[in-house]
């Protein structure tokens, strides 16, 4: 008895695990660059880099998931969890967008000391547009602290949630996510369906 | 006594200006943090690079619909 794994697309995945070690990188290297004793400028750089990959890998991620369905799990119980779980979804999807962003306009801002190699200006980048204000560099650097911190808070939540979803809830959240378990996806599917079928009351 | 009236008016005293403290320092920080978000979503940096990623999601909508609409057909 195997139960048909709903799989998001495998790029959408791929890129999923991209921008999760991608941040561990930019916050290793990030904080080795304020608090660490070794050269300065090249794990600045680095910082940037990994900074720079979430960046695009969130991009593509939300390309794909606009252009393609993403799968429901097909799950009963109370609207809170899944309104929780949107919202914290896409509160993330913003601060990966905003935290690499403030730290590019503070790399930008501080070109004099701090230069990252081929990293454009990105004051340059719409200066055919005349909207918004300007911003300074220490403005950027504290709203990307605070940002950092609060990805990081909500990054744990999402852990534990999706601990919680395979261990507590039984269901294929988790496995949906991780291409490695495909073999045993169905089998363990399978599992969970029987064990919530003997948990749950039925409807 | 009077000794003990004055130290209790001290240390209430002290209460007053160490909780006023707190809260002033949160409401502080929260209202430059407050600030310094409008100021940095309204900056002309990220409302370049808010406003392209728009458009490239508006063209995967449409191509979604396109894509949609050319299923159906077939």
């Amino acid at each position: 008895m195997t139960q048909q794994l709903k799989r998001p697309n495998i790029v959408s995945v791929i890129a999923h695990w991209g921008a999760a070690w991608a941040m561990i990188l930019a916050l290793y290297f990030g904080l080795s660059a304020v608090y660490g004793n070794g050269p300065r400028q090249e794990t600045f750089a680095a910082h940037a880099y990994a900074g720079l990959t979430v960046l695009g890998l969130v991009v593509i991620r939300l390309f794909l998931r606009t252009l393609l369905p993403w799968p429901k799990e097909e799950s009963g119980g109370s609207r809170i969890p899944k309104l929780v779980a949107e919202a914290m979804h896409w509160t993330l999807y913003a601060l990966m967008v905003l935290t690499p962003l403030t730290g590019w306009i503070v790399a930008s801002k501080m070109g004099c000391c701090m230069a990252v190699p081929g990293l454009p200006n990105i004051d340059r980048l719409g200066s055919g547009l005349s909207i918004g204000g300007p911003i300074s560099a220490t403005t950027a650097y504290h709203v990307h602290v605070v940002f950092v911190w609060t990805l990081l808070a909500l990054i744990s939540l999402h852990v534990l949630a999706a601990l919680f979803h395979h261990f507590v809830v039984r269901d294929t959240i988790l496995i949906r996510m991780i291409p490695v378990l495909g073999k045993r996806a169905g089998a363990t599917s399978a599992s969970h369906a029987i064990a919530n079928s003997q948990t749950l009351p039925a409807e | 006594m009077e000794g003990m009236s004055e130290m209790h008016h001290t240390m209430s005293h002290m209460h007053d200006v160490s909780s006023s403290g707190i809260v002033g320092q949160a409401l502080g920080f929260a209202g430059r943090l407050s600030a310094e978000l409008l100021i940095v979503l309204t900056s002309a940096p990220v409302l370049h690079v808010l406003a392209a990623l728009v458009l490239l999601l508006a063209i995967a909508a449409l191509l979604r619909l396109l894509l949609a609409g050319r299923s159906s057909q077939a």
